[in-house]
């Protein structure tokens, strides 16, 4: 039987997605816009996996190394300001806390997020906030290459993106480094004024 | 979320129409999701009964709005809570002192008035943040430095009346202390100026602050009479050369005469502000040995730390020192600087860390390698703080306890040991929270702050228990020593008010006193700053 899980393999072995395509995309089928932009911590070997799944689907990735205050004024304010483009990425969970706030100001929640905590021998645990489907980040393997397959579920979950602002980080009293995160940053409410994120920066 | 107290149905349903009806229906803000993003996002009461929720939120664009809003609150009797970007994090966010007050959400004020390059100054509106007001400077090419605090997503007027600090030279790094000029809406809805913009037709509003007869400007910081629409600030004159070194000393009691060196540089402005460490804070976390020296009761008399220092060659403390200026002078000051420490101190040993010349292109300006300390504002702050292998266990945020400390190397050891000593008598063990090896913080000139924070969870009410109890202890105990908090979250801002205790508490009971007569109604900021108006005192009937 197909499950969800077989069908993220296939997903992973997939080839280049034409930008056509990008179209009928589970973005474009989620908030009507498809997702184009995915930025990543290029620190995290995780985080440049999960950039170069994210080429082979046909979006534009951005790096940053820790800081994200000027891909954020150069990059994400201009991609962001139509107020529809949804945005992935693969973090620490400290940049998603500043990302998350700014892109409020923008109209965008934080709509989905898996928090990956690295347990050294352990290997690494995944989370989701209650938000989103109690078993979705069992779907990721504890090894250590997860990040292709993080930004591909999620991707491919956006039948399941609901608003996760406000989430807790996970506890993870044996983490053994920095936590990450994958996550999708779209507008909760398509093209819906009177929200705190209309009061646009000028 | 929780409406307006005291206020009826009726009464909100009108204010609300009222409220759309002055800034547009699209800027008034009632639904849970929305309002809830002014959570305050490090609350140590997250999800129980006793956060501080608001009950809605506008966002005005011009302080016409903000006065219509006022205007319609003052009817209605309903409490508002001005925020300017709302960042504030670890002393309250976004939140209200009072639940159910409408968030005033000033971010849509955003205009950067004027910057003067020649007189140094600049007038913002509340939404301008340390990113804007520095892109603004760098994109027209001015030569002006914003002195900028950590993160920089913060507003430049919000800070300066929350006395939010930084990290350049002298007086700029005190915002408050920097400020030149406000333009309030009182709570019934008047506009008032301050300074020189008291006058018509004045040119010097940011220029200088000093009206003729009182000056009232402290009153709009870290309370609740008026909105503040409009400041003027000032700015430092981008200097030629930046230049930033370190001392490390290898005792611990050479912080004595270290610490007196760089008062005496830094009051005659040779240097901005000093930079104190101890390589052992972190290194503690590496090395059980250590961690075991710096437990130890004996570990005051710093037998064992100076052993350690020998032995495995590392300093006790260590000091940055920024030098700005012309690249001349800044050269003369370290060589001045570098020998009264070699003369004070035996061992000392010294680093060449950055020297800079200005401007700088972006490549430049992206290595530099502390870069509040060149005044570029940036978000570091977060991901220097985060889950590490010494950090095993952080929180989703903390509380700060700031206790201020008098500048002396004997003051330092002597506050040290009693929070230090205190924490351990309450039976908490936040690793990072004090110890011999806590450095004092300098943001301020002339004074210390020995902060530490205490973490909170979005998750966990047992972490917030016991950072909210334990912050209650370190505000009396410090009280007790006559250490002094300058800023707070809103839930201890009550009991830190109170620990300014001489005659009877008169300094509340004064601000008490201009509440009644100016604000009665709590219109705006009820119990910020810790008083209240005198219908919503505890003792009133």
């Amino acid at each position: 039987m197909a499950t969800r899980r077989t069908f993220l393999i296939g997903m992973t072995a997939s080839a280049a997605v034409p930008e056509a395509a990008l179209g009928r995309s589970p973005a474009a089928m989620a908030t009507g816009h498809p997702l184009r932009l995915m930025i990543y911590d290029e620190r995290f070997a995780q985080a440049r996996a999960a950039a170069a799944r994210a080429r082979t689907r046909g979006l534009a990735t951005r790096a940053f190394r820790g800081e994200i205050s000027s891909l954020w004024h150069e990059t994400l304010t201009p991609a962001l300001s139509g107020g529809t483009a949804p945005l992935a990425g693969l973090t620490s969970v400290g940049t998603l806390f500043c990302l998350e706030r700014m892109a409020w100001d923008m109209g965008y929640r934080v709509m989905f997020r898996i928090d990956h905590a690295d347990r050294g021998a352990l290997g690494w645990r995944h989370a989701a906030p209650a938000a989103l489907p109690a078993d979705i980040a069992e779907r990721l393997r504890p090894a250590a290459d997860f990040g292709g397959d993080a930004i591909d579920l999620a991707i491919e979950s956006a039948s399941s993106w609901r608003d996760c602002t406000h989430a807790a980080t996970i506890s993870a009293p044996d983490l053994a480094g920095e936590m990450l995160a994958s996550w999708i940053v779209a507008p909760r409410k398509a093209q819906r004024p009177g929200s705190p994120g209309s009061t646009k920066k000028g | 979320m929780a409406p307006p107290p005291n206020v009826s149905g009726t009464d909100w349903a009108a204010a609300l129409t009222a409220f759309r009806q002055a800034i547009g229906p699209d800027d008034v803000y009632v639904d849970d999701e929305d309002v809830g993003l002014y959570r305050d996002a490090y609350s140590p009461y997250w999800g129980e009964s006793e956060e501080r929720l608001a009950s809605a939120a506008v966002a005005p664009a011009t302080t016409e709005e903000v006065q219509a809003i006022v205007r319609t609150a003052a009817k209605y009797k309903i409490p508002l809570f001005p925020i300017s970007t709302g960042k504030n994090l670890g002393y309250g966010g976004s939140a209200p002192n009072l639940s159910g007050s409408v968030i005033v959400d000033l971010k849509r004020m955003n205009k950067v008035i004027e910057v003067d390059d020649r007189r140094h100054f600049a007038i913002v509106e509340p939404g301008v943040s340390y990113f804007d007001l520095y892109r603004h400077i760098r994109q027209r090419g001015l030569k002006v430095w914003v002195d900028v605090p950590d993160p920089g997503w913060g507003s430049v007027l919000g800070n300066a009346m929350e006395r939010g600090v930084g990290h350049t030279w002298g007086s700029y790094r005190d915002h408050f202390g920097s400020h030149c000029g406000l333009e309030i809406v009182l709570p019934d809805g008047e506009l008032m100026r301050t300074g020189m913009g008291a006058m018509p037709g004045s040119a010097t509003f940011a220029d200088f602050r000093n009206n003729y007869g009182p000056s009232i400007d402290g009153l709009f910081s870290q309370a609740g009479f008026g909105i503040v629409t409009k400041m003027g600030i000032h700015l430092m004159p981008e200097p030629e050369a930046y230049l930033h070194k370190q001392v490390l000393v290898p005792r611990r009691e050479d912080a004595i005469p270290l610490i007196d060196i760089a008062n005496d540089l830094e009051d005659a402005g040779l240097i901005g502000m000093p930079h104190y460490e101890s390589p052992m804070f972190m290194a503690q976390f590496m090395d059980p040995a250590l961690r075991e020296i710096a437990m130890a009761p004996d570990v005051w008399n710093g037998n064992a730390i100076n052993r350690y220092a020998a032995e495995k060659n590392v300093a006790a403390w260590q000091l940055g020192l920024s030098f700005y200026g012309p690249a001349q002078v800044v050269e003369a000051s370290w060589q001045y600087a570098r020998d009264l420490i070699q003369k004070a101190i035996p061992g000392a040993r010294f680093v060449d860390v950055e020297s800079l010349r200005f401007p700088l292109d972006a490549a430049q300006e992206e290595a530099v390698k502390h870069k509040v300390l060149a005044g570029i504002p940036n978000m570091n702050a977060f991901w220097m703080g985060v889950r590490t292998p010494t950090n095993p266990e952080p929180a989703d945020g903390h509380l700060l306890f700031s206790p201020m400390v008098a500048r002396s190397g004997e003051e330092l050891f002597k506050a040290q040991r009693i929070f230090t000593d205190g924490m351990r008598a309450m039976k908490v063990d936040y690793p990072f929270a004090y110890g011999p090896f806590s450095a004092p913080f300098t943001w301020m000139p002339r004074i210390f702050a020995l902060t530490t924070g205490l973490p909170v969870s979005r998750s966990n009410p047992d972490v917030n228990r016991l950072a909210r109890e334990t912050m209650r202890k370190l505000i009396t105990l410090g009280a007790e020593h006559g250490y002094a908090e300058y800023r707070t979250p809103p839930i201890f801002q009550d009991q830190v008010m109170e620990t300014y205790s001489f005659n009877h508490n008169i300094l509340r009971r004064f601000c008490e006193r201009l509440k009644d007569a100016i604000d009665p109604d709590g219109i705006i900021a009820p119990g910020r700053g810790g008083f209240w108006p005198g219908t919503m005192r505890k003792d009133a009937a």
